[in-house]
Order: structure tokens, then C-alpha cells, then sequence
């Protein structure tokens, strides 16, 4: 009996066919389509600003206050830099600490216990660490510190740190659990000890990985928006001091926004802010994809 | 040092970095729970939040920002999965791993760590002032939407990768078309991780206070009668009743919604970690 | 008879050739080993018959492949419906993570049977457990599995998983059925029953079968081709070629002074 070899269909259940793809390209569009809209907006609400200010007054001045129309971004920048660089400070140490624990030492029902709550801690809304941040740990660290002001930046930096560390972990865990084994084993066959082996074998291995975390990390506390501006006061003053009171980037348009009036130059000052956040966080996050694609050449 | 005990210096470290994540769960939930559970009671959960002449909240309960937190989610749900999920599934499957689908994903995941705040800025610009929705209910959902779709997305591609290429293989070689194979065998193993990325996507959406001040969320708003109002929402809430307290009064509101909060979100991410295992046991490999 | 028809058949895996110029003709209802060292194509080949390969991003194919005449690779050619009437069965076991009665009802439900008028119409449920019974009979199965057929195919061991893959294939009743390397995966026993189901299948289809176990080929095939770098050395008859090869290169093979 020959095979017959029917002409191409066209049939209903072609047509069925073709118009399910059609459903499935138009949403892909859609998904495309307002994603890039993303960015759109920010630019062509921040290009009137940049059409009366200049780029590196703006860049560059030490001073921000809207509502009388000098706008320096530094002392929201620097605000946003100091809560994330110690964030990171505290949170690397603690968070690299805690993922070696739980990839290499802990038992399985340590394992069990652990996993979850790190996954619980990651989805506590930012609110309420706002609101932990500023009523109770600002009390504690007055306690010691004695600052300027309760609500200070070293608040904002160490709920920022509480909050950053689930990320770290799921990220730099995921790339010590790519070493394979068998590098873990030949070191231990060498008699090396546990620790040795994930100084000298397993930690080189995940690096790219772990910084590639590290990175991550970084761009989700630049960009924290309720934590900040519960935790750290909002004086948007230029300073260095790390117990004064500071506004980072996030937490000024939040606040600003609201007293503003659309397409007064307030308004594109904060979309221009908004646009330096975008390319800043934007940019973190290619580092670390870039980063995490060199890792995987390397083990392919 | 001997090397012995080195290795048990640093173990220890490491040992009490884990305490301290857990000790740091722990104490945050805990002075939630402790200050927040007296204020908790029908009244509360039952009332509208009643503010003051001065804006200022400080009486009343939660009921509001109860129902706005639930439209805004239900809002998302209905945007935010079948743009997400079909578009995922038509990249994957019909664009692989081509040139545009791996700057698309680049993009994508990069979108995922896009500041909230950036987000409500859009929402401000787009949804309020250009298409005119106005301070409202509706503005707010759709940015959260499109937050929360990068996190669908890539929920979505991962779980549709995750599908053995053996059993696609199989499907085709007795002739079915590829819409038949994602119909009948990926998307039912997919299933589990499409909808633990979902529940986690919600989750996430109920927890975001920043976009929610700017786009729509008012102190005084009641009980939304239609998309263009403006509503209450609990992280909303949280922050309202915070600035209004003081250490005298104790920001009992401010705990007792937070506490809400919590318990609304850890029993949305144990549903997901359920479910996920629910549908693991169920097609195992 | 000839059933299919391979001329002059070049594959391209981007820059690499991986088949070079083969040509060749499978007799129908009869099996067909293809032999050689690994890397040498056989895998290609073989699914170069039901168009698989269209699957790999890349892949170019030039030439003919004809059955019952008709050339698969025409611009004309509806490739779904070729692979209706072609099985393949998998060097792993891939039964679907649903239960073994889903497994082999799949096909016929998707497919459904072309009535005397000319339309598709389903399956009924009856008919549906009479293809699954006949499917499972014919792969050497039914008795084994007849009491949970509702039960997960992966509670089966390796072997029934492959017989189950080919009571699958089995189930749309194809004219052709393709073995790529099918016991590679599977223990002695286990090897030995497929075999026994091969010898008994051939007597109603056209069986193609890969191995890299010269002795599979030598217990079960007719007719054997070995190929080599991606080229095709020697196609003759299963006895010709293990106890008299007419190339040296063939020679080298099956006494194992090669790869």
C-alpha cells in the first residue's frame, strides 16, 4: 500500500493553526511593544528638562530643591550611594557567609528549614521594612551611635543590607552549585579539608558568579524606594556623614512628584532623575549579564 | 593557625551569618506580629480607614485598602498573564534561540530590575496625564502590570525550557504539529512553574507601596465604585498610618496592617512552594 | 520492492557536512541495520526519513528521499503528515509523563481516523481502548501492563518503556518504522525481547533499524549499510558484509580494528 502524500492543507485545522500563531505574535508584540515604551517615556519627559538645564549642572550641583528651581542631582546621588555602598558592605560578608553555609555545610534538614526563610524574607513588601527600619532599628542605633537625626542614612544602608541578601543568596548559590563535583572531589581526594577546598577550589570556580550577585544585589538597593524613604529622614542635604539624614534618588522623586505640577520644570527634573536611575540600574544589570555570560563560556 | 582550626573558624562565621539572616526574619516578623496583633479585630478589618481633618490617619480600618489591594490584584492577573504567558510561549517556541530572541530576553531581564519607583513615574506620564485615566484604579493596576510582566515572562520561558527536548521529540516524530506538542505535553509540564512565576508575580504586586503614591492611591479614598477612582491599598495604608502616628500612640495601625501584609504575602509564597511541589510529585521525570 | 528511495543525499550542519552523497534503497517489510563507528551519520541518515532534522536550526538538506515514489522533501509536501505514516522510536526511552493508556491513545486522538466520506472525525472512546489494546499486543506489552493502564509509564522499568514507546509508534498504523539505536539504553534481557519484536515486525513493516552492536545487526537485519565519516561504504546483504566484505574499510569495522 502506497503512502499517500496529501497537497498542504487547507483545512480548518490549518487555518486554526496559522490563527493561533497570529494570537501568539500579536501578544508578543504587545509585550515588546510596551516595554520599549518604557524608556520612551522617560526620554521624552526628561528632554525638556535637559532643553533648559544643563546636563552637567545637573550632574554636578551640590544642591537640590525643587520647588525653587535649583536642580543638583549630587546630593541625591550621593544619598543613593552611600545607603547601597554600605548595604553592599554589610550584606556581601553576612550574605556569601550564609550561602557558603547553606551550599556546603548545612545538613539536609538544616537545608529544609533555611531555604524557606530566606524565600519568606525576600518576600517581605519594603513597607514594612520602612517601617521596622524607623521605629526600631533607628531607636537601637541611636542608642549606640547617638547620630544627628534617628532616621539616618546608616539606617536606610543596613535595612537596604536585610533586604538585599535573599537575592545575594539565590544568586551566588545558584553558582556555587554549578561547580561540578568533580573539582570538589578531586580536591578532597588531594587531602585538602573542607574549607580549603572551597577557599581554593570551589569559591575561584563560582566567582564570576558571585560577583555577577554581587552586582545584582547593588542595582536592587539602588533602586529601593519605600525602605529609604521610611528609614533615612528626608533631608536632601550634600553631605558625607553617614548619621545624617540623606535622600536617595528613589526617595526623592517619590516625594516630590506629588507636589508637582505636570510639565512645570520640577516635573522634568524628576523624570530626568528617573531617567539616571533607569541607566544606572540598566547598566548594573548588563555588567552582571555580561559578567554571568563570560562564567558560562568558561565552563562549557 | 592550624589548618584544622581554621577550618572551624571560618565554619563558625559562616554558621552565624545564617543566624543572623534568620535572626533578622525573625525579629522583623516578630515586632510586627507583637505590636501589630492587638489592634487586629473585626472592627478593624470591617472598617473604612477614617481620616481626620488633617488627612492624618488615625482612626478607623482597614476594609478599603483591603478591597483596593485586591482589585490592583485582580487587575494584574487579568493584564499581566496572558500578555506574559503568550508572549513567552511564542518567543520560545517560535523564535528559539535566534539573534532577536536573545536580545529580547536581555531586555526582558533587565526590565526585571527596573526601580519601582521608575515604573510609577511611567504609570504617572502614560496612564494618568497622556490617556487621561486620571488618578485612578486603573492606572495603577496597569503599571503594576507591567512591572510585574518581566517576572511572568521569565517565569515562563524558564518553565517552558525546562520541558526534556526528548519528550517534544517524540511528540513530533507521530506527526503532530508543534501547536499540538506545546498544547498537549509543554504546557501541561510547564503548568507548575508558570503558576508558581504567577503566584510570586502577585505576590510581589500586592507588596508595592512607591508606584502606588504617585499613580493613584489617596488617603481618603474609599471603596472604588469604578476604574477611574482612586483607592486604598495596604502598603499604602502602612505608610499613611505611619506618618500619622507617633511614638505615643504607638503606631498601632501602622503594625496591625503591616501584619496583614505579611500574612497576606507568606500565604500567597507557601501556596507557590506548595503547588510547585504539588506539581513536581505529579509529573516527575 | 522499494519503499524508500535515498539519491544522492547531502546534510549540512551549518558549516559541517555530516552526510556526503549517500544513496541508497530500503526494501519494504524487510529491516535495514545501518552500522558504523560513532559520528559516522547513521543517526543523521535515519532521520533524514522522517524529515527530524528539520528540527535542528541550521540544517540543510539537499537531495531526494523518496517513498512510494513520492519525494519528502518536495515543496509540496505536507511534512506533519509524513511523519503520521512514519514511527520513530528513540535510543532513550521518551514515553510522555502521562499514564500508558494516554501514551498510545495520543496519536490516534490527534489525528483522528479519515471516514469514508473523506472527513476527519475523532476516535470514539471504544475504539480508542481497542487501538491501545492492539498497539500494546503487537509491541509484546498487553500482558504485562493490561491491569494499570491508568497508572504513570514511568512506573515501568526501561525495556517496557521502550516497548511501549513502540506500541506508540505502532498506534497510527505507519508503514515505516525507524529504531534509532533503540537498545543502547536497555540491559540484555530486555535487548533480547525488542529483538524478538523486530524479527516478528517486520512481516507487516518496513523497519530501519540503527545499531552500533554489530551483532544486533547481524541477529535481525537482511540487509545492512555501513557507513563511515558521513559517507556511505558498503550496503549488501547482512551476510554478505559480516562474513565477506567487499570493502577494506567495512573489513576493518566489523573485526574491530576500528573505532
Amino acid at each position: 500500500m502506497a503512502i499517500k502524500l496529501r497537497e498542504r492543507k487547507t483545512g480548518w485545522r490549518s487555518i486554526l493553526e496559522g490563527a493561533t500563531w497570529g494570537v501568539l505574535l500579536i501578544f508578543a508584540m504587545i509585550s515588546v511593544f510596551t516595554l520599549v515604551m518604557v524608556f520612551i517615556y522617560l526620554l521624552t519627559n526628561s528632554v525638556p528638562f535637559f532643553m533648559k538645564y544643563s546636563l552637567s549642572s545637573f550632574l554636578t550641583g551640590t544642591v537640590w530643591r525643587p520647588t525653587q528651581d535649583v536642580f543638583g542631582v549630587l546630593p541625591l546621588f550621593v544619598g543613593t550611594l552611600m545607603v547601597s555602598f554600605v548595604a553592599a558592605i554589610i550584606a556581601v560578608p553576612i550574605g556569601l557567609g550564609c550561602t557558603i553555609y547553606l551550599s556546603e555545610i548545612a545538613h539536609p534538614e538544616v537545608k529544609k528549614f533555611l531555604k524557606p526563610i530566606i524565600e519568606i524574607l525576600a518576600g517581605v513588601p519594603s513597607v514594612v521594612f520602612g517601617l521596622f527600619a524607623a521605629l526600631v532599628l533607628s531607636t537601637w542605633l541611636a542608642g549606640i551611635f547617638n547620630p544627628v537625626s534617628r532616621l539616618n542614612a546608616l539606617n536606610g544602608a543596613i535595612i537596604v543590607a536585610i533586604m538585599i541578601v535573599p537575592i545575594l543568596i539565590s544568586i551566588a548559590e545558584d553558582a556555587l552549585n554549578t561547580v561540578p563535583s568533580s573539582l570538589k572531589e578531586a580536591s578532597l581526594a588531594l587531602g585538602a579539608n573542607r574549607w580549603e577546598t572551597i577557599r581554593r577550589t570551589i569559591l575561584p570556580a563560582a566567582l564570576p558568579g558571585i560577583v555577577a550577585a554581587i552586582v545584582l544585589s547593588i542595582g536592587r538597593a539602588v533602586g529601593e524606594t519605600m525602605a529609604v524613604i521610611m528609614a533615612t529622614g528626608s533631608a536632601s542635604q550634600f553631605t558625607l556623614n553617614i548619621l545624617a539624614s540623606v535622600t536617595p534618588m528613589t526617595a526623592a522623586i517619590a516625594m516630590d512628584i506629588q507636589e508637582t505640577a505636570t510639565g512645570s520644570d520640577m516635573y522634568h527634573a524628576l523624570f530626568a532623575v528617573g531617567l539616571l536611575l533607569f541607566v544606572i540600574t540598566f547598566s548594573i544589570n548588563l555588567i552582571a549579564d555580561y559578567i554571568m555570560a563570560r562564567f558560562r563560556e568558561v565552563y562549557k | 593557625m592550624k589548618r584544622k582550626t581554621k577550618e572551624a573558624f571560618f565554619f563558625l562565621l559562616f554558621r552565624f551569618s545564617a543566624m543572623l539572616v534568620v535572626a533578622s526574619l525573625t525579629i522583623i516578623i516578630g515586632f510586627v506580629v507583637i505590636n501589630g496583633v492587638g489592634k487586629l479585630s473585626i472592627d478593624f478589618l470591617t472598617q473604612n480607614p477614617m481620616p481626620n481633618n488633617h488627612g492624618a490617619l488615625v482612626a478607623g480600618g482597614i476594609l478599603s485598602p483591603i478591597i483596593g489591594t485586591m482589585m490592583l490584584m485582580g487587575l494584574v492577573l487579568l493584564i499581566s498573564i496572558p500578555i506574559g504567558v503568550l508572549s513567552s510561549i511564542f518567543l520560545v517556541e517560535f523564535l528559539g534561540s535566534s539573534r532577536i530572541a536573545r536580545i529580547w530576553w536581555i531586555v526582558v531581564d533587565n526590565l526585571a530590575g527596573v526601580p519601582s519607583i521608575v515604573w510609577g513615574l511611567l504609570g504617572l506620564a502614560l496612564f494618568v496625564y497622556y490617556l487621561h485615566f486620571g488618578l485612578s484604579l486603573i492606572a495603577a493596576g496597569i503599571t503594576l502590570s507591567l512591572l510585574v510582566l518581566p517576572l511572568i515572562m521569565v517565569a515562563t520561558k524558564q518553565a517552558i525550557e525546562a520541558v526534556p527536548s526528548s519528550i517534544r521529540e517524540a511528540s513530533i516524530s507521530m506527526g503532530a504539529t508543534r501547536l499540538q506538542t506545546i498544547r498537549h505535553h509543554v504546557l501541561p509540564y510547564s503548568a507548575s512553574g508558570i503558576m508558581t512565576g504567577i503566584i510570586l508575580s502577585m505576590s510581589r504586586a500586592a507588596g508595592e507601596t512607591a508606584p502606588l503614591l504617585i499613580v493613584g492611591v489617596a488617603v481618603n479614598a474609599s471603596i472604588p465604585a469604578s476604574l477611574t477612582d482612586q483607592f486604598q491599598a495596604i502598603p499604602a495604608y502602612i505608610y499613611f498610618t505611619w506618618q500619622s502616628s507617633d511614638f505615643v500612640q504607638g503606631y498601632k495601625m501602622a503594625y496591625a496592617a503591616a501584619l496583614v501584609l505579611i500574612a497576606l504575602i507568606i500565604g500567597m509564597n507557601l501556596t507557590a512552594i506548595l503547588l510547585r511541589n504539588h506539581y513536581r510529585n505529579k509529573y516527575r521525570w | 520492492m522499494v519503499k524508500i528511495d535515498v539519491k544522492h543525499l547531502n546534510v549540512h550542519f551549518s558549516e559541517k557536512q555530516a552526510l556526503n552523497d549517500v544513496s541508497l534503497q530500503i526494501e519494504e517489510k524487510r529491516i535495514t541495520a545501518i552500522i558504523g563507528p560513532s559520528g559516522c551519520g547513521k543517526s543523521t541518515f535515519i532521520r533524514c526519513i522522517n524529515r527530524m532534522n528539520d528540527l535542528i536550526p541550521g540544517c540543510k538538506v539537499e537531495g531526494q528521499v523518496l517513498i512510494d515514489e513520492n519525494d519528502i522533501y518536495s515543496k509540496d509536501i505536507d511534512v506533519v503528515d509524513v511523519r503520521k505514516d512514519i514511527g520513530m522510536v528513540f535510543q532513550k526511552p521518551n514515553p510522555f509523563p502521562k499514564s500508558i493508556f494516554e501514551n498510545i491513545a495520543y496519536a490516534p486522538k490527534i489525528h483522528g481516523r479519515r471516514g469514508d466520506d473523506g472527513k476527519v472525525r475523532k476516535y470514539p472512546k471504544k475504539e480508542l481502548a481497542e487501538i491501545v489494546e492492539w498497539s500494546l499486543r503487537r509491541a509484546a506489552l498487553w500482558e504485562e501492563v493490561k491491569d494499570r493502564l491508568d497508572k504513570s509509564a514511568y512506573n515501568l522499568s526501561g525495556g517496557q518503556q521502550q516497548r511501549l514507546c513502540i506500541a506508540r509508534a505502532l498506534s497510527i498504523k505507519p508503514e515505516i518504522i525507524l529504531f534509532d539505536e533503540p537498545c543502547s539504553a536497555l540491559d540484555p534481557i530486555a535487548t533480547a525481547k525488542i529483538e524478538d519484536l523486530l524479527v516478528d515486525l517486520k512481516n507487516d513493516y518496513t523497519v530501519v533499524i540503527v545499531t552500533h552492536n554489530m551483532q544486533q545487526a547481524a541477529r535481525v537485519a537482511e540487509k545492512t549499510a555501513f557507513f563511515y565519516l558521513g559517507s556511505l561504504i558498503e550496503y549488501d546483504e547482512t551476510k554478505k558484509i559480516f562474513e565477506g566484505p567487499a570493502q577494506k574499510l567495512t573489513e576493518q569495522y566489523i573485526t574491530g580494528r576500528m573505532g
